[in-house]
């Protein structure tokens, strides 16, 4: 009887270790801004470096993660692109569905040749999208996304852009889940991808 | 006793000329420039077009000092541009000088001040070194070696 006793008190002890794991799987609290509800991203098709098509509702199954930038911008961007680039070495085999794409709002000066060659430095399976200035203002629009132009007469720039420096994030759905701000963190980023893989974007 | 104080004192002096001459040596560091001490320069990796440089400037003087400008071979033209977030809107800008307060330190990083490199005359391959000189109002020019990392 004390033997069943003990047993029994295990076994309860166990199941109250798995619910509370189960509840704590249930309860991840994402890191990023939510949009609640998630609403269906805007869709687009712009062009990729190799001058394929990129229809973002082609990458159901995947979580894509888009970036407004470009190749001129030296400081931003690229701590925004390495960010992306750690964020899927951090996920390991879970990255395979993770894309990544830099969207330009610059399409004037980054010709698919270059922002090809800008993305993969930091990525080799990064997109780098460009279309005509009426495709690249509309997607801006679709996501909210503020680009500015802004001469600087007394830098050898001559102009910067000034631009909405976020991440979005679009779950397998195609959902729009998640915005990451400019200083977000990678453990942060990667944590709530890595949420998004495991349960399916539901 | 009397060789010991003898030694102290030598130790002493030398210690006060290590302080006032010359500031230890750290990696992407630099030794020039009295009062200014310079720290992990780093720059991110870049094939071509522009890049930035990053780095800790430490005043150890007692007099505020301000960095007005930097030079070097690495790009057609070297600037000092910070960064404003408005609400994730991001907009660089360049600036005349970067204060650095007297016995305080300025960080160059990410996403703020930076030492901008426009039109590289050189890729910036990962565990590349290249120059910088760097003009202080006070201090005068301050020579620092910047890594090339993919951070």
């Amino acid at each position: 009887m004390a033997r069943f006793a003990l047993v029994y008190g295990r076994l309860l002890a166990l199941a109250a270790l798995v619910a509370l794991v189960l509840a704590g799987c249930s309860a991840y609290s994402y890191k990023g801004t939510v949009l609640e509800p998630p609403s269906p991203a805007p869709d687009f098709v712009l062009a990729d470096q190799n001058g394929e098509q990129f229809r973002l509702s082609e990458q159901r199954g995947n979580i894509v993660v888009l970036f407004f930038g470009f190749t001129n911008c030296p400081d931003v961007c690229p701590t925004a692109l390495a960010d992306a680039a750690a964020v899927r070495r951090q996920l390991g085999a879970d990255a395979e569905r993770v894309k990544v794409a830099l969207i330009t709002v610059d399409p004037e000066r980054d010709t698919p040749e270059r922002l090809g060659r800008y993305v993969q430095t930091f990525d080799p399976t990064f997109f780098g999208l460009s279309g005509t200035p009426a495709e690249i203002e509309a997607v801006s629009k679709a996501y909210g996304v503020s680009a500015t132009r802004r001469e600087l007469p007394e830098s050898a720039l001559k102009y910067t852009i000034d631009h909405s420096a976020f991440l979005y994030v679009i779950d397998q759905t195609g959902e729009w889940r998640l915005v990451f701000s400019p200083d977000a963190a990678v453990n942060d980023i990667a944590s709530d991808i890595r949420n998004l893989v495991t349960t399916g974007g539901s | 006793m009397r060789r010991m104080v003898w030694m102290c004192l030598v130790f002493a002096a030398l210690a006060l000329t290590a302080c006032t001459t010359a500031v230890p040596v750290q990696n992407g560091g630099s030794t020039a420039g009295v009062g200014i001490s310079v720290a992990g320069s780093w720059a991110r990796g870049a094939d071509e077009g522009n890049g930035a440089a990053y780095m800790i400037i430490r005043n150890i003087g007692n007099q505020p000092d301000r960095l007005v400008s930097a030079a070097g071979d690495v790009a057609a033209a070297i600037e000092l541009h910070t960064v404003e977030n408005n609400n994730g809107v991001m907009a660089m800008r360049p600036v005349d000088s970067i204060d650095v307060p007297a016995g305080g330190q300025v960080e160059l990083k990410p996403g703020g001040y930076h030492v901008m490199l426009v039109g590289l005359n050189q890729p910036l391959a990962p565990g590349d070194r290249f120059a910088l000189t760097l003009q202080f109002e006070r201090a005068g020019p301050v020579e620092v070696i910047a890594e090339v990392r993919n951070q």
